[in-house]
């Protein structure tokens, strides 16, 4: 199972994909149903559903506003 | 030909922008509306010449937005901004794209417009004019540096001369990739550039750029889909996408991500501005308008107006285009600025450089100068 983060826009999406690989997690950008179920279209960054918290607190630090999470398989 | 137009657009544009706009007509579909790859390979052009402009100018890649141009921007800044009710001052120097959307809003009865005198000699003496009407100033609306004369406006100090809660907006269309431009560092709230000046990029982008410790709200100008909150009629709250409704020059973008991966401020083009200035100082029958005058080159960008006596600026600009030398006459947009100058009669002929400029076609254009006769 992977964690889904719900960003505002794809500019936030990338900026949280970069500030996660700076801090050595792995992520993808998603439009999955997982985001669509969150707020319509827009984006998310999907990853390993044990470093939640983590990119959590990482994103929030560093001023990205998070929509809402969800999860995907 | 020699091009002496850089101030109008830079040419010739690098074969890496010509390159990166070619691929991206290949590669890259609508950015921000799929996850397909011609849509990441787009997001990704898009981002990362967000964040390269933002580097440049000190702020956050999500406060970048991208427009058509400055034109667009100033627009977006101005109208976004302006509030019915406010006082809008200008400088005497700002081009239409300052002074015709302000006097739209002037028209329709939802600002009053107010305007300082530069002295082109004094940032002292300027300051104080613009003290002497900015206290009652909702909005602030001034070009970095003209772009008849060249000349820098002390921004950092009438930002810190007008009133705490008006909205700043600087038009850098002259200095842009010619100076150091940190918006933060300034202190202004807004910055417009066009992409296809000093940053040399290709025409048709531009961007309008945010403070990071403003707390400003611009309002749309355009309405329309961003690829995010599809299911509300209300444009997103949040930048770039609050104020990028539609799809976008993603070509153009690329374009300006190439120009701005080598762009280069070294300052080379000053030497050049330094020995054209000097060299038609001594010409007889040249008057120049609102030159520096010697040691003062740091507060001008590299252009330079001028008049040849016994012709009209239009008529020396063909003489010198069939000499194989493009320069631009007239009133270059900004009939305040030549009042301002002393050129409103008459127009001018307009020599602006870039970095591609040479000593030899600085020595070709003096030699042209000298040789055109009645």
């Amino acid at each position: 199972m992977k964690k889904v983060i719900v960003l505002s826009s794809v500019t936030y999406a990338m900026k949280a994909q970069e500030l996660l690989k700076e801090n050595g997690i792995y992520s993808s950008i998603t439009r999955s149903r997982a985001v669509r179920s969150v707020r319509g279209c827009g984006y998310g960054i999907s990853f390993e559903e044990s470093l939640f918290d983590n990119v959590r607190l990482l994103l929030s630090k560093n001023g990205i506003p998070i929509v809402g999470s969800t999860e995907e398989k | 030909m020699i091009y002496f137009d850089n101030a109008a657009t830079m040419m010739p544009k690098s074969k890496n922008v010509i390159n990166a706009m070619t691929q991206s007509l290949k590669q890259c579909g609508n950015p921000g509306r799929s996850g397909h790859i011609f849509a990441q390979n787009a997001a990704e052009t898009v981002y990362n010449c967000r964040k390269t402009l933002a580097k440049i100018f000190n702020t956050r890649p999500e406060l970048v937005i991208f427009t058509s141009g400055a034109t667009e921007a100033l627009n977006v800044a101005i109208k976004g901004t302006n509030r019915v009710g406010g006082v809008t001052l200008v400088s005497s120097m700002e081009h239409n794209s300052v002074m015709r959307p302000i006097n739209a809003l002037r028209k329709r009865g939802e600002t009053v417009m107010r305007q300082f005198l530069v002295d082109i000699k004094s940032d002292t003496v300027t300051c104080e004019n613009f003290s002497a009407v900015s206290g009652s100033a909702t909005n602030v609306v001034i070009t970095h540096a003209s772009n008849v004369c060249g000349r820098i406006l002390p921004v950092k100090t009438l930002r810190s001369l007008a009133p705490d809660e008006s909205v700043f907006i600087l038009d850098a269309s002259q200095t842009a990739g010619h100076i150091d431009v940190d918006i933060v560092e300034l202190g202004v709230d807004i910055i417009c550039v066009p992409g296809h000046k000093g940053l040399g990029g290709p025409m048709g982008v531009g961007a309008l750029i945010i403070n990071p410790y403003s707390d400003i709200v611009i309002d749309p100008l355009i309405e329309g889909g961003t690829g995010v909150d599809s299911k509300s009629y209300e444009m997103p709250e949040y930048y770039p996408e609050r104020l990028e409704a539609g799809t976008m020059n993603v070509c153009g973008v690329a374009g300006l991500l190439a120009a701005l991966e080598e762009l280069n401020t070294s300052g080379e083009e000053t030497m050049l501005f330094e020995q054209l200035v000097t060299s038609m100082k001594n010409m007889v029958d040249i008057t120049l308008y609102g030159a520096p005058e010697r040691g003062r080159f740091e507060n001008y960008v590299p252009l330079l107006l001028f008049n040849k006596t016994g012709f009209d600026c239009e008529t020396l600009s063909e003489l010198l285009f069939a000499e194989g030398i493009a320069v631009r006459a007239g009133f270059h947009c900004a009939p305040n600025a030549h009042m301002t100058l002393g050129s409103y009669d008459t127009g001018g002929v307009r020599v602006s450089l870039s970095r591609h400029n040479t000593r030899r076609e600085i020595e070709r254009l003096l030699s042209a100068l000298d040789s055109i006769k009645k």
